[in-house]
């Protein structure tokens, strides 16, 4: 494999790395760590 | 008589408001309270529900709700005038606090308060507000002026359904927290209960109150309730350009001396009068001013019997109120309301509950209302005189007359079901058909070009074999064909905010209503249902303004049935490559199959459901409005940047997954002939089940489960691994079948998971599947008949 090769390939996987990174970061908009609003989701605190 | 009995534009004085529970307490809530006059405008084009016109908004109601409404029709002009002049007699007005207390000049920067009294917050403490309003009255548009942000806004009632929080702009120590629109503090809708637990467990330092001047009467139901909290309180009073442009006036100092609060009136769409709220809330937040008037019952009034029963309970609870930091006058008029959160949280005695039950029941006898009602009509008769105090009304809105015109046509007997269809189908084919397809051949080419440019560099600098194949074909296969598809999903988002924006979609709810009522659905359902066939994530997110817990269920279900955009790549393909000639109709024949098949799935599960019985249908319908531009561009925006991080994240990685099990063996060996790699293997063990319907080939299968992670996946993997010519005309059609009903992405099956737990989201992914197969073999049955 020569220079060109490595670096194309070194390209993708630092991207394919970078994209899981922001996959796993990526919260839902339902997050309601920080206090209850109103996302009424099988977790929220105020649905009754 | 009845409500249900009376005719078209017929007007009534509400006698008696029956019923029990939530409904009866929103219809009260909503204004529908003995004494008031309203007007029959139209039903629905099959008959139900009723449009009324109460309060000077169009309220919509079901004929069996309104079967518990007792009314008194108004024959004669005379007797209109009767109605007002009773009111006037009746009712004392209400005089300035001006004079008697401590708050001169209200709504005058720096004189909110007097000097010696004045104890401000700590030096850096974080003013945290509320944005409290009632639902449509321009809320988010009024979060997004204040803190910058590009949160969707939508004329329909009940489109924030998440909380939202930001900084104002230019001021850091501030966190604004949008919340979605109520028109009470009553704990019967999810919206209530979570406005109330963020006012009152989260104790922001004041609230925003944002009021549609327009509408104001109705609107300030919510602002006494909010006053009788006794947090720091600036009104808002929003859409005052229009008031003004329909020669309206509001008399606004006169109207914050009377209230003991701010007022500042702002046009939050146009920005005016933003700034000066801010320096308002921000004031009133640090001074920790409080609202100067809680006191909306008076002695003189009907008897005197509503204002004995409020102070006397006052004075029995205040101490258990003080212990379980409940404002005292908000949590009197919760108990005689009967709020059983309240009575649980104040614990009282058996002894006080029984003094609490004979102050109530005295009250009712003498004041000849029952509890809620009497409640509701002591706020609305203080608004009402507070209003005619202070309010210039227009006669009759621009805005309000051009609906009427509007809706004579949209939401006409004979007109409203075929327009209807018309508008879905034309969004549909000019998505897809008229503007979609040639912008995406556009960019499919530019793509390619791209792809093959990079091809060619790769070669000329000795680029390996492997490694070329993972760009060209991995990436540039899988993202690119995915990404190709942005400008059909751009369209079809564009068209669905227009009909959003400008209120039309409250009206598909008005007009389908009775419909999906046979369904076991209710009118609010078509909303989430519209929305499915742009993304099922949202549209599942949206089922949260549906107040039945049953309804939500269901709209789940039947959600992802709605094709998808993310299926449109999918049809194109197919449809194209394999009926060229009749590829618009191949397109709307699977949306129709995708429609049929949720009516049925509608129609056997309400059969299984032994309660189906649908929520009731209350709502309020907008006026119609131009969709503003800038709303549009900041859905489209957030739409397309959503897309595009999808095919640069999730999609991405699964192509570059799937390039590498389909180049590997499980020796990590590079194989020659793509039948002995990894994922032929795996996708091996699933494909006998799809032998009947002649897709049991290994890359089929793998398109097909690649499509759990993404829809758009089924062609970016058929593009990775050249399946086209393994299929014909003949198994092209139940692969789209399938494609259509199968289960929605791994997002959609989260969102499923996050509103009704993981057995629901399985039971959704089952169902789905064996849905799909089942009809996917069906239509394959069909389809020998003609291939």
């Amino acid at each position: 494999m020569n220079a060109a090769s490595i670096i194309v390939l070194s390209v993708v996987l630092l991207a394919v790395a970078v994209a899981c990174y922001f996959i796993v970061k990526r919260k839902p908009n339902t997050d309601c760590s920080s206090g209850c609003g109103g996302c009424n989701t099988k977790n929220c605190p105020s649905r009754k | 008589m009845l409500l249900k009995d009376l005719k078209i534009g017929e007007s009534a004085v509400v006698e008696k408001v029956g019923g029990e529970g939530a409904l009866r307490q929103h219809l009260l809530d909503m204004g529908m309270i003995p004494g008031t006059e309203l007007t029959l405008m139209k039903f629905a084009p099959m008959g139900d529900p009723m449009e009324l016109r109460i309060h000077g908004y169009l309220l919509t109601l079901r004929l069996a709700d309104a079967e518990n409404i007792e009314v008194r029709r108004i024959d004669a002009e005379s007797e209109h005038t009767d109605t007002k002049r009773k009111l006037r007699e009746e009712y004392p007005y209400y005089e300035s606090l001006h004079d008697h207390n401590a708050h001169p000049g209200f709504g005058e920067e720096g004189k909110f308060h007097s000097k010696k009294d004045e104890n401000p917050l700590p030096k850096g403490t974080k003013l945290t507000f509320a944005l409290v309003g009632q639902q449509n009255c321009g809320k988010t548009t009024l979060f997004n002026q204040l803190t910058g942000a590009k949160q969707h806004v939508g004329n329909f009632p009940g489109v924030t359904v998440d909380r939202k929080d930001g900084v104002i702009l230019g001021h850091n120590d501030t966190l604004v927290t949008d919340l979605p629109g109520i028109y009470s503090l009553s704990p019967y809708t999810a919206e209530e209960r979570v406005a109330r637990s963020v006012i009152m467990e989260e104790q922001p330092k004041a609230i925003i109150n944002i009021v549609d001047a327009s509408n104001i009467e109705r609107n300030l139901y919510l602002t006494v309730q909010l006053m009788e909290l006794g947090i720091p309180l600036v009104l808002a009073l929003n859409m005052m350009d229009e008031v003004r442009n329909n020669n309206g006036s509001i008399r606004v100092n006169e109207l914050e001396k009377i209230l003991g609060i701010p007022v500042v009136p702002i046009s939050a769409a146009k920005n005016e009068g933003v700034e000066e709220l801010v320096e308002h809330a921000i004031h009133v937040a640090k001074f920790q001013e409080k609202p100067a008037r809680q006191d909306f019952c008076r002695k003189d009034e009907s008897g005197g019997a509503v204002h004995r029963s409020i102070h006397s309970i006052m004075h029995l609870i205040e101490d258990k109120a003080e212990k379980a930091k409940i404002p005292v006058r908000f949590a009197t008029l919760k108990l005689i309301e009967g709020d059983n959160l309240i009575l649980e949280a104040l614990d009282l005695s058996p002894r006080e509950k029984d003094t609490l039950e004979h102050i109530i029941s005295q009250m009712e006898e003498e004041r000849g209302l029952d509890r809620s009602a009497a409640i509701a009509d002591m706020r609305y008769a203080f608004i009402q005189k507070l209003c005619e105090q202070t309010v210039v009304k227009p006669q009759e809105s621009k805005e309000y007359l051009r609906s009427r015109k509007v809706d004579r046509v949209l939401t006409g007997k004979w007109s409203a079901i075929p327009i209807f269809l018309a508008i879905i189908s034309l969004v549909i084919y000019m998505s897809i058909e008229l503007l979609g397809a040639p912008l995406q051949s556009l960019l499919e080419n530019g793509i390619a070009l791209l792809s093959d440019f990079a091809d060619r560099s790769m070669a000329s600098r000795g680029v390996s074999d492997a490694v070329r194949s993972l760009v060209v074909d991995g990436v540039f296969g899988g993202v690119g064909s995915v990404l190709s598809f942005l400008p059909i999903i751009i369209i079809l988002f564009f068209f669905l905010s227009l009909l959003e924006d400008s209120g039309y979609m409250a009206r598909i709810a008005f007009v389908m209503d009775k419909p999906l009522r046979k369904l076991g659905l209710s009118g609010h359902s078509i909303v989430p249902l519209l929305i499915g066939f742009g993304c099922s994530v949202p549209a599942i997110m949206a089922t949260r303004t549906l107040s039945s817990t049953n309804d939500r269920k269901r709209t789940i279900l039947l959600t992802p049935f709605m094709s998808c955009s993310a299926k449109i790549p999918i049809y194109v393909f197919f449809a194209g490559t394999f009926f060229p000639d009749h590829a618009g109709l191949v397109v709307v024949l699977l949306y129709l199959l995708g429609v049929v098949v949720g009516l049925i799935t509608a129609l056997v599960t309400k059969k299984l459901y032994r309660r189906t019985e649908a929520a009731p249908f209350v709502m309020e319908l907008p006026n119609y409005r131009f969709p503003q531009a800038k709303n549009v561009g900041h859905l489209l925006w957030d739409k397309s940047m959503d897309f595009v991080k999808r095919a640069f994240t999730v999609i991405f990685v699964a192509s570059v997954a799937i390039w590498a099990l389909q180049t590997f063996d499980f020796q990590l060996n590079m194989v020659q002939n793509a039948a002995d790699s990894m994922l032929a293997k795996v996708s091996g063990v699933v494909a006998p089940l799809f032998v009947p319907m002649q897709l049991g080939d290994w890359q089929i299968v793998t398109a097909l489960v690649t499509g759990f992670i993404a829809k758009e996946m089924v062609v970016s993997t058929l593009g990775v691994l050249d399946v086209v010519s393994v299929i014909t005309p003949l198994t092209a059609i139940p692969m789209l079948v399938f494609c259509l009903l199968y289960t929605p992405c791994v997002a959609a099956i989260a969102s499923v998971n996050r509103e009704l737990g993981a057995k629901w989201a399985l039971f959704i992914v089952i169902l789905q599947c064996a849905v799909a197969w089942v009809c996917a073999y069906l239509s394959y049955l069909l389809a020998t008949l003609f291939f």
